[in-house]
């Protein structure tokens, strides 16, 4: 009798088991949602936010779930989204494993954006692209948030929307010095693209709901025509807008690289050390030495106590208990995202937007987005710019050339981490 | 009664079974090449090889042996009781044997020692310093969370110039030369992991470890981190390109150098490599 | 429950102390060595539940990567944001806390907390421990480890993730992975508490069974099971102590900044540097002198209470006991200069590795006469098979196939390829639950009648046997041929690997999983016979299976004093079957017959 039961209920379990398994990658995802901005439902000291307005929170909503699908299973392309076509001009096919025909669900020869962000984004960008994935809050710096359309590293001007071609460098090879792998070896070229569609689909998914609150704050609750149709459109457009435009505005050096002579290296020493007439301040935060550790930055002691001297979750109250300068300075050094921020140690060749010199130009020509290193074009002309990128180059492999350089008290706190290039 | 020596038998067959049939199965026998799944592609690997074959063998052949002679006792020595309500046979009365305890101490003494003294000469020609090849070194790989950094000497053959190629998770080689790399990590315990060509080594914060190997087909293979190292473990995969010819790799190394100096946008940024 | 007066007490010092007066002290903070043994085997099986759902959820992730686990899932790690999908650090956390409890909260506990506690006493013919309250104290100093075990879930980071070897820095960096933040201190001092407890609980078994053995118990007298423990205790005694220390390096190295085991400057995931100058090999060294050891503690006391139960069960005297005792000696040795083992790929010179290879290549001697010996045990016997037997002689079965594995292992260049492969994962489980949890299977259906008064169901105990066995080698048996196939061990996702996401890897890792859930499913039946037949079992006589050694000459369960007078021994209790005996055992209690002189090399 038992024994009869007993070979029933692991006959059971294994047939069950094995369904579970002859089921595609995407289609055993338990009830997955996006996450919303918390101006949705609460005040936001400072930003626009639809606290009490809970019919346009409604509107929001709906508008939200309209154009870009109410869940990730679900995935609406609003007409026009700047994402890829195929060959018969359907939008947004790289988005799923499947897209919606008028006969029902057509599957892909692909795994789809979704599904390979799922498997190798979501645990560290979270699930709306927010950054907020379950492994975010240990990693230093913390992992980008999308939904405001701003990436660090990029070919376009300051505060652009990226090129297609910076975000498929990032995802090909990574951001050196931080925790973004890079994912040339784990995906082919087109999961790649898949991959840099689903980013872009995420982004604009985001911006669209940060422009529905902006949009939604003035507003009145009691208002009929709040959100309607041809408002949300001409956000929506707006939006998409930023980004097409972003492949016009590439910045491309108009003249090459100056040969790294040993010339062009003492130029571009002088000129980061601010002794030239341009009087630029590059020693003030990356340091006389270049180790990231300059006078007008949070010192490097008290910043390594905030980030890494406890819990992440308890960084606020060691931030408070700061004293006030240090506070103060504090809050002026984070990023956009409101994240704390270190200038780079220009002393470990390790150049987290790639090293090629094309790559330093666009750092130090048009600055870093989100971040407190500014566009030094039309500051510095061309050639000066490339003089700054040779010094930059050279300084690794000749850290003799800030010997001279007076160096700040707070120097010694990094320079065990020196070593990691000169073994 | 005796017949629950049969599940022990089982499991011996099925045991001897899976192995036996292991090696007819590209998936299930050593990793290889797809298209010959019988040819270890390095030196060390073929020598690896033979010895792994060799105690599978012994192994397999001591294997057989005890549980036969389990399953035979089970089997022969269960107890039965007859129509009366005893044992049908009693148990026989001994303590044990001074002769087979000393043989069946001898002889596998004998195989141990002769298995150990036989894997001494690969285990030195594969990891002692002193058998190191005089070769250039052809990178020095960095294990960080979670890639494997590569540095190559560049045109001028050495490291730490300005003229070093910089490449995450791509290591290139020739075939049929000895690659010799230094293996280092900048910051937990990472583990340099060659399936197909039988190599793995640690790589350890604080230390510079060479590690050489060759590789007798082109083509692309799988190299993996085999030591826990985070929540990233997993995603330390890196490819190996074994190149046909030293102009090949050449030309590979002046393209990624070309792409590592660029300074203008001009022509398209289309980096080389195949399409998985 | 008086013992009385006992008026034919022939020795002055051997007094039956007052029984416990209360609830408390009886059952709870009780210093009876078969309560507290009791307390251990409650404690572990629970644990055994816990490590053994972990392991479910391990397999799981491995045979369909990412995909949700049924269940668990939702309320275990998931938030709606992430749809059922386990974040890659929470398999870490896995398989660090399933390897972590099962050996440090479950097979050692079961094995020298419960068993040893239980048994040695009983075997030995004494009345209780030699410092009874210490051993009280072995049991409840393992309560802040399970605390702070279970609690290091729910600290920020959740728990350890380095691996149950903990190597540094991926374990003393605190920003090198998210276990790493506080899990890791919680891991260290939870085994920390683990091993204050076996540290004591040894010095208690070694004195125990070095002065309080009856009149009559000379060594050579002594039940293997005892004798495994004895030696069992002496490699806890002398390789817990550098554990221990090295516990307390790490913790110092993360809580008071010190750097033994920091290379210097070293930095993980941007965090400040370290001063370091320490050595990550030198924790590497100090960890293995210990866990090496401790393998052979989880296996010596297996061992024992294989050789008694085949024993009984062949109703045959054990083959070859002097020998038997040598070898486990000899393993014992051994055990000690084989650490290195473990490090061959590790970076540690590589000469080293050649000797620790020979050393190696030894140790596997003594445990292959032990094979032998048990199968000449079996040779002409009666063999009964009760489930404690079947599960025995899983453990012969099973422990070849794990001592035989270890060869491979032992070649240094074999090694090179199979190190931290899914190899080394097959082998340690064919030694630690074909060993070890068949060993202790067979000793709770053995002793079960002493333990509690009372028999479980056979027809149970077959069925659970069948089913465990069936399972456990579709479980753990590909282990060898992915392994062999390069699949590394502790990686998240194997598909992520071209080599091992083709369709016969993948069909292995499933098939192994599904055998996994049925393995699991078996011990419910385990679980129902244990509960049942605890309360409702019928009843057992003092020595249910016709066993010689002494814990059969008392009541079952025994009473707390555990002998009314000391009993006397005469003879090994391994004489079964003796010519011309009316019975087929012969309790050591009674003395030999005068024509039958016992060979003094095998017996």
């Amino acid at each position: 009798m038992i024994v009869r039961r007993c070979i029933r209920l692991g006959l059971g379990l294994s047939i069950l088991l094995t369904t579970a398994a002859g089921c595609s990658d995407a289609d055993l995802t338990g009830p997955i949602v996006y996450e919303e901005q918390p101006a949705m439902s609460r005040e936001v000291e400072g930003k626009a936010h639809l606290a009490g307005k809970p019919r346009i929170q409604e509107k929001a909503r709906k508008t939200l779930a309209r154009l870009y699908g109410p869940s990730p299973k679900e995935i609406h392309v609003p007409e026009g989204a700047p994402l890829s076509k195929d060959e018969q001009g359907r939008l947004g096919v790289l988005l799923a494993n499947h897209v919606q025909t008028a006969q029902g669900p057509e599957k892909l020869p692909h795994a789809g954006g979704y599904g390979l962000y799922r498997r190798h984004c979501l645990h560290c960008h979270g699930v709306s692209g927010a950054g907020d994935g379950p492994t975010a809050p240990f990693l230093f710096p913390l992992p980008r948030d999308f939904r405001r359309g701003l990436f660090k590293f990029t070919s376009t001007p300051n505060g652009a929307r990226p090129e297609r071609d910076d975000l498929r460098r990032t995802i090909r090879d990574g951001l050196h010095g931080t925790s973004m792998p890079a994912f040339e070896a784990l995906l082919t070229k087109k999961e790649i693209e898949q991959v840099v569609d689903y980013v872009t689909f995420l982004s604009l998914r985001g911006e669209t709901e940060l422009a529905l609150i902006e949009e939604g704050f003035i507003a009145d609750d009691e208002d009929e025509d709040a959100l309607e149709d041809d408002i949300v459109d001409e956000l929506v457009q707006s939006v998409f807008g930023k980004w097409e435009d972003a492949a016009d505005t590439v910045v491309d050096p108009p003249v090459p690289r100056t040969p790294p002579s040993p010339e062009s290296v003492a130029r571009g020493r002088e000129l980061f050390l601010g002794r030239t007439k341009e009087k630029l301040e590059c020693a003030g935060c990356h340091g006389a030495k270049g180790l990231g550790d300059g006078p007008s930055f949070v010192d490097v002691d008290v910043f390594n106590r905030v980030v890494f001297g406890g819990d992440p979750s308890k960084m606020p109250e060691r931030v408070a208990k700061l004293d006030e300068k240090a506070r103060e300075l504090w809050k002026q050094k984070l990023d956009e995202w409101g994240n704390p921020l270190r200038p780079a140690n220009l002393s470990r060749a390790v150049y987290k937007g790639g090293r090629r010199p094309i790559d330093l130009y666009w750092r130090i020509a048009k600055g870093i987005t989100g971040a407190q290193m500014p566009a030094h074009y039309p500051g510095i002309d061309h050639a000066q710019i490339w003089d700054l990128v040779n010094f930059v180059l050279a300084l690794p492999y000749q850290p003799e050339l800030l010997d001279d350089a007076p160096a700040p008290a707070a120097a010694e706190g990094v320079a065990a981490d020196a070593p990691a290039v000169r073994r | 009664m005796r017949y629950w020596s049969l599940i022990f038998a089982l499991a011996a067959v099925f045991s001897v079974g899976a192995f036996a049939y292991a090696p007819f199965s590209a998936d299930w026998w050593l990793p290889n090449p797809a298209g010959e799944p019988y040819h270890s592609v390095s030196t060390f690997g073929r020598e690896i090889d033979a010895l792994f074959l060799i105690i599978l063998v012994l192994t397999g052949a001591v294997f057989i042996g005890t549980q036969a002679a389990l399953v035979w006792a089970q089997f022969r020595y269960a107890d039965r009781i007859g129509e009366d309500g005893l044992p049908v046979r009693p148990a026989q009365y001994f303590h044990g044997s001074q002769r087979l305890e000393v043989i069946w101490t001898v002889i596998p003494a004998g195989i141990l020692v002769f298995l150990a003294l036989y894997q001494m000469d690969t285990w030195a020609k594969i990891k002692f310093r002193s058998a190191s090849p005089r070769t250039p070194v052809l990178a020095e790989v960095t294990g960080r969370q979670f890639q494997w950094a590569m540095k190559y000497p560049g045109p001028d053959g050495r490291l730490g110039t300005p003229d070093d190629l910089f490449t995450v998770n791509d290591l290139h080689l020739v075939k049929d030369q000895t690659a010799l790399i230094h293996l280092k990590s900048a910051d937990v315990i990472h583990s340099f992991f060659l399936p197909q060509m039988r190599i793995k080594q640690d790589a350890v914060p604080g230390m510079a470890i060479p590690v050489w190997f060759d590789c007798d087909r082109a083509g692309r293979f799988e190299l993996a981190c085999a030591e826990l190292c985070g929540w990233g473990h997993y995603k330390m995969r890196g490819d190996v390109v074994v190149h046909e010819t030293e102009a090949e790799f050449q030309a590979w190394q002046a393209a990624k150098l070309a792409e590592q100096g660029r300074s203008q946008i001009a022509g398209a940024d289309e980096p080389e490599g195949d399409d998985r | 429950m008086s013992a009385g007066p006992n008026a034919t007490e022939p020795n002055p010092h051997d007094h039956i102390p007052a029984a416990a007066s209360n609830f408390l002290t009886r059952y709870v903070f009780s210093t009876d060595h078969k309560v507290i043994g009791v307390q251990f085997l409650f404690s572990s099986l629970f644990f055994f539940a816990v490590g053994g759902l972990m392991a479910m959820v391990i397999r799981w992730q491995l045979a369909w990567p990412w995909k949700p686990v049924p269940i668990l899932s939702q309320w275990l790690w998931s938030s709606p944001g992430l749809g059922g999908q386990m974040p890659p650090e929470f398999y870490n956390k896995l398989f660090t806390m399933h390897a972590t409890i099962m050996i440090f909260f479950v097979i050692i506990p079961l094995l020298t907390g419960a068993f040893g506690n239980f048994l040695i006493p009983l075997m030995i013919g004494a009345r209780d421990m030699a410092f009874p309250k210490l051993n009280m104290f072995s049991y409840w100093i393992m309560w802040p480890g399970f605390v702070l075990i279970t609690l290091s879930f729910f600290v920020e980071g959740g728990a350890a993730e380095a691996g149950w070897t903990s190597y540094p820095p991926l374990a003393t960096a605190a920003r090198s992975t998210p276990g790493s933040l506080n899990g890791q201190t919680y891991w260290l001092l939870a085994l920390l508490c683990a091993g204050i407890s076996s540290l004591t609980g040894s010095i208690n078994y070694i004195t125990t069974i070095v002065m309080l053995r009856s009149p009559g118990m000379k060594m050579f007298r002594m039940p293997m099971t005892v004798w495994a423990l004895f030696i069992t205790a002496l490699l806890q005694a002398f390789a817990l102590p550098v554990l221990t220390s090295a516990l307390l390096m790490q913790t110092l190295d993360r809580l008071a900044g010190t750097n033994f085991f920091t290379p210097v400057g070293g930095a993980v995931a941007n965090a400040p540097a370290a001063v370091g100058g320490g050595a990550p090999l030198l924790w590497q060294h100090l960890f293995w002198f210990y866990s090496h050891p401790a393998v052979y503690i989880m296996i010596l006391p297996g061992m024992g209470i294989a050789s008694d139960v085949i024993s009984t069960f062949s109703r045959k005297p054990l083959f070859g006991y002097k020998p038997m005792v040598i070898a486990m000696g000899a393993i014992a040795g051994l055990g000690f200069i084989v650490w290195g083992h473990h490090m061959f790929q590790s970076g540690m010179n590589p000469a080293l590795g050649a000797t620790f290879m020979l050393s190696t290549m030894m140790i596997a001697l003594p445990s292959a006469i032990k094979v032998f010996n048990w199968i000449g045990t079996m040779w002409g016997g009666r063999i009964q098979y009760t489930s404690a037997m079947l599960n025995a002689m899983a453990f012969v079965s099973m422990f070849i196939i794990g001592g035989l594995s270890g060869i491979f292992m032992a070649a240094t260049p074999v090694d090179i390829h199979i190190h931290d492969t899914y190899f080394i994962v097959g082998h340690i489980h064919y030694v630690l639950f074909g060993g070890s949890t068949f060993a202790v299977f067979a000793g709770i259906y053995y002793w079960f009648p002493k333990l509690f008064g009372r028999m479980m169901s056979e027809r149970l105990g077959l069925i659970h046997f069948f089913l465990t066995f069936l399972f456990f080698n579709g479980t753990f048996f590909f282990m060898h041929i992915v392994g062999w196939h390069g699949h590394m061990r502790r990686i998240a996702d194997p598909t992520v690997y071209e080599f091992l996401r083709t369709p016969g890897v993948v069909g292995m890792n499933q098939f192994m999983t599904i055998c996994a859930f049925g393995l699991g499913a078996s011990q419910l039946i385990f679980a129902w016979n244990f509960f049942y037949s605890l309360v409702a079992g019928p009843v057992a006589g003092p020595n249910p299976w016709k066993a010689n050694s002494l814990e059969w000459a008392t009541a079952s369960p025994p009473p707390y004093y555990n002998f009314e007078t000391l009993p006397r021994v005469y003879h090994p209790p391994y004489e079964f079957s003796v010519p011309g005996g009316e019975d087929d055992f012969l309790p050591q209690t009674t003395p030999l017959p005068d024509n039958i002189t016992l060979d003094p090399v095998m017996a």
